[in-house]
């Protein structure tokens, strides 16, 4: 039989006290953080998956700003181009009055300083600036697709943004590809031709191309737009995802640490009310 | 026989009480005395051995009782296995403790650790090169300023922990060093003791506990010799024979971390490599030689893979200006790592010479992905990736530390238990013992009452 003494029964209760103690501070320490992981050696495992997580939260943030820039470039884009095709347009009906015919040479003086008033008002349209870029410029050094002498500077690079991990989209329109190379001199040619009387039916058909080069451009801005739109859905859903798997992996499951908290604070009242009992009656009680 | 043998017969056994009542009184007065060891007294009847009396007759002569010794309580291989559960739990302890510090310093799993900052310095990298202007640039500017003092003062607290562990260590061999020259001179004392006949039982006390403290601070190995001395040895090599310490304990190694991964910190007892497989120093020295190394390292290797992964995209774009990209980041190391750049002018946004775009940038943000990161090292882990390993392998091995300190606690409590069950006082059995000793004198007093009277009866006679 194995021989108790006072010391050994103190031992006993004092590191079952500091065992319980210790358990009740892990609870108290996760009821009151909130989190199940303080430290990464509580879940080395979580630890790591959280980690991840956390980076990848990161680069749906930066997706998400990415997608916003896109949003903003492609409506400038997108109002651009259809304030470019109704200008565009409104030259082309200029045009047609005065193929017409039998115009006198007043008429045609005043439908020619007409073009003349427009083609600035264009040229400003191709210059039309993003955050101080010139949105159909490319990556040109100046801050202008079309120069003060008509001449197009835009370099034709394209500007991408990454919207998500797989997929990059253009955020620009290469001014070449709408006319924006020639619109000054053909915006002269017309305004000349009609001052001479008869705007030939080549001019026309310049517009037209023109004009189809705007569509076509529209288009294209109007399929980037959505398949931003898409990826965005999508980015804020992921991360509604992430967040609430970053929530399940590292926050305490409060009603679980609350139970705990209170069988452990019974545990440690117990062991509290025992340690204090075990060394009241002795042999001495009973001598006299 | 006569009457005066009756009387000093009672008086044997009044001496005899009186002094186990003084042991037992020594006993519940040291109840609670952290190493007191229980006594008793060894009691023998005194009595001549019954000779065939050739004249006289006599048989038996009965002298009484006499204390023959105070015997120690204690059983020294229970407090030999406490000793060595004591020596590797302070073992475990020892290793656990500088990385639970250094787990501190890392506040991982957080929006606020070095993987936060690492994800934020790549997300500036993107928005500047949407946006291409200056605020976007100061922006990377700071981020990476953030990140770089991160890895400084994590390389900083490291070096700080070892300094700290060192100390210990080096606190460890004085300390193990006057608990050897304690051991020594207890050794003689308990020699001169024991040839005296003088009861040497507290100053054995003394010798357990100094032989404990060398248990758990080097894992000490303890001989017990004939002659009631004990030596000392620290894996194999002896610090003290008998009366004299032999040799001294010797701390070596570099005095800061930045060798340490080269230069080992060890121990000498009189020359020789002691190495010590539990007590604290065991676990100071693979702290200060593996595990404290290790982190270093692997903080440089994300400082370096930082360095190299930035710089190298950094320096294939161009300024706005259209000069090219110089380093982003200088130095090298956890503890050098700095932002080269003051002037968002001098960033390489551009991908092209003379152009405003922002590709370069962006590209620079995709170091965020692992995969691309890798790619541009050649192979080579990125930087989230190194750090997230540090830290995953730093808690795994700090957890199963702590789980074996749970069980190695558990089992200290056990063998601690046996000794104090086997060596620590009971009162109720001291008690038990007093009532039996006071009664005992009650009785040899009550022996001489009667002879007394045995004496008047005599005395009486004659008148």
């Amino acid at each position: 039989m194995t021989r108790i003494t006072q010391l050994s029964m103190a031992h006993t209760s004092l590191a079952g006290l500091q065992a319980s103690l210790t358990q009740l501070q892990s609870v108290q320490a996760q009821a009151s953080s909130g989190k199940r992981i303080q430290v990464p050696s509580d879940d080395p495992h979580g630890t790591a998956i959280s980690m991840q997580l956390r980076s990848a939260q990161s680069a749906d943030t930066t997706y998400a700003s990415n997608i916003a820039f896109a949003n903003a470039r492609l409506g400038t884009l997108d109002s651009t181009l259809q304030t470019l095709n109704t200008r565009v347009q409104q030259v082309r009906s200029i045009v047609i009055t005065a193929q017409g015919g039998q115009m006198s040479s007043d008429t045609l003086n005043s439908l020619s300083s007409q073009i003349e008033q427009i083609k600035p008002e264009l040229v400003a349209l191709y210059n039309t600036q993003y955050l101080g870029r010139p949105v159909f410029g490319g990556t040109s050094p100046t801050n202008q697709a079309i120069d003060d002498s008509g001449t197009f500077v835009g370099d034709g690079t394209a500007v991408m943004t990454r919207i998500s991990a797989v997929s990059t989209v253009r955020v620009d329109v290469d001014g070449a590809a709408i006319g924006a190379d020639k619109i000054s001199s053909l915006m002269d040619q017309i305004s000349t031709n009609m001052a001479a009387g008869n705007p030939p039916q080549s001019d026309l058909s310049d517009l037209d191309d023109v004009l189809s080069s705007l569509t076509t451009a529209l288009g294209n801005v109007g399929a980037i737009e959505n398949r931003v739109s898409q990826q965005s859905d999508l980015i804020s859903q992921n991360s509604i995802d992430l967040t609430s798997a970053i929530a399940t992996n590292e926050s305490a499951d409060l009603a679980q640490v609350l139970t705990q908290f209170a069988s452990q604070q019974v545990a440690y009242q117990t062991a509290l009310g025992i340690a204090g009992k075990i060394s009241q009656t002795s042999l001495l009680d009973f001598l006299q | 026989m006569s009457i005066n043998s009756i009387l000093y017969n009672g008086y044997s056994g009044l001496n005899a009480a009186q002094q186990a009542l003084n042991v037992i009184g020594q006993n519940v007065a040291n109840a609670n005395t952290e190493g007191y060891t229980r006594q008793r007294v060894d009691l023998a009847a005194l009595q001549t051995t019954p000779s065939p009396g050739l004249y006289t007759g006599h048989g038996t002569q009965f002298n009484g009782v006499e204390v023959t010794n105070v015997e120690r309580i204690k059983n020294m291989f229970l407090q030999a296995s406490a000793d060595q559960a004591v020596s590797k739990q302070s073992a475990l302890q020892s290793q656990a403790t500088p990385l639970s510090d250094v787990q501190n310093l890392l506040n991982e799993p957080s929006d606020n650790g070095l993987g936060s900052a690492l994800d934020t310095f790549y997300g500036a990298w993107t928005t500047l090169g949407n946006n291409l202007d200056q605020a976007s640039g100061n922006v990377v500017i700071g981020d990476g300023r953030i990140v770089a003092a991160q890895l400084n003062q994590l390389a900083d607290g490291v070096e700080q922990e070892w300094t700290n562990q060192r100390d210990n260590l080096s606190s460890v061999v004085d300390q193990v060093n006057a608990a050897a020259q304690t051991v020594a001179e207890l050794n003689v004392q308990i020699k001169q003791g024991q040839v005296g006949g003088t009861d040497v039982n507290s100053l054995m006390d003394e010798r357990d506990k100094a032989v404990n403290t060398l248990s758990s601070l080097v894992g000490a190995q303890v001989t017990s010799g004939s002659d009631g001395q004990v030596s000392i040895s620290i894996s194999g090599v002896g610090l003290v024979n008998g009366p004299a310490v032999t040799n001294t304990l010797v701390l070596n190694g570099p005095a800061d971390i930045s060798s340490a991964s080269s230069q080992p910190t060890y121990l000498t007892v009189g020359g020789t490599t002691a190495t010590p497989s539990s007590g604290s120093a065991a676990g100071l020295l693979s702290s200060l030689n593996t595990d404290l190394p290790a982190i270093n390292a692997q903080l440089d290797t994300i400082a370096n893979n930082l360095i190299t992964a930035v710089n190298t995209v950094h320096n294939a774009g161009y300024t706005l200006a259209g000069t090219s990209g110089t380093d982003f980041f200088t130095g090298t190391g956890a503890r050098g790592i700095d932002v080269a750049i003051t002037d968002p002018a001098d960033l390489a946004i551009s991908a092209t010479a003379g152009a405003q775009d922002g590709s370069n940038a962006i590209a620079v943000g995709e170091l965020s992905n692992d995969a691309t990161a890798s790619t541009v090292l050649g192979g080579g882990q990125s930087p989230s990736q190194a750090y997230r390993s540090m830290v995953s392998s730093l808690a795994t091995q700090l957890s199963g530390l702590n789980t074996a300190i749970t069980s190695q606690t558990a089992i200290v409590t056990t063998t601690q238990n046996a000794v104090d069950s086997d060596a620590g006082v009971d009162m109720d059995e001291e008690l038990t013992n007093m009532i039996l000793f006071q009664r005992s004198y009650q009785a040899s007093a009550k022996v001489i009452t009667t002879a007394d009277q045995m004496m008047q009866t005599l005395i009486g006679m004659v008148q």
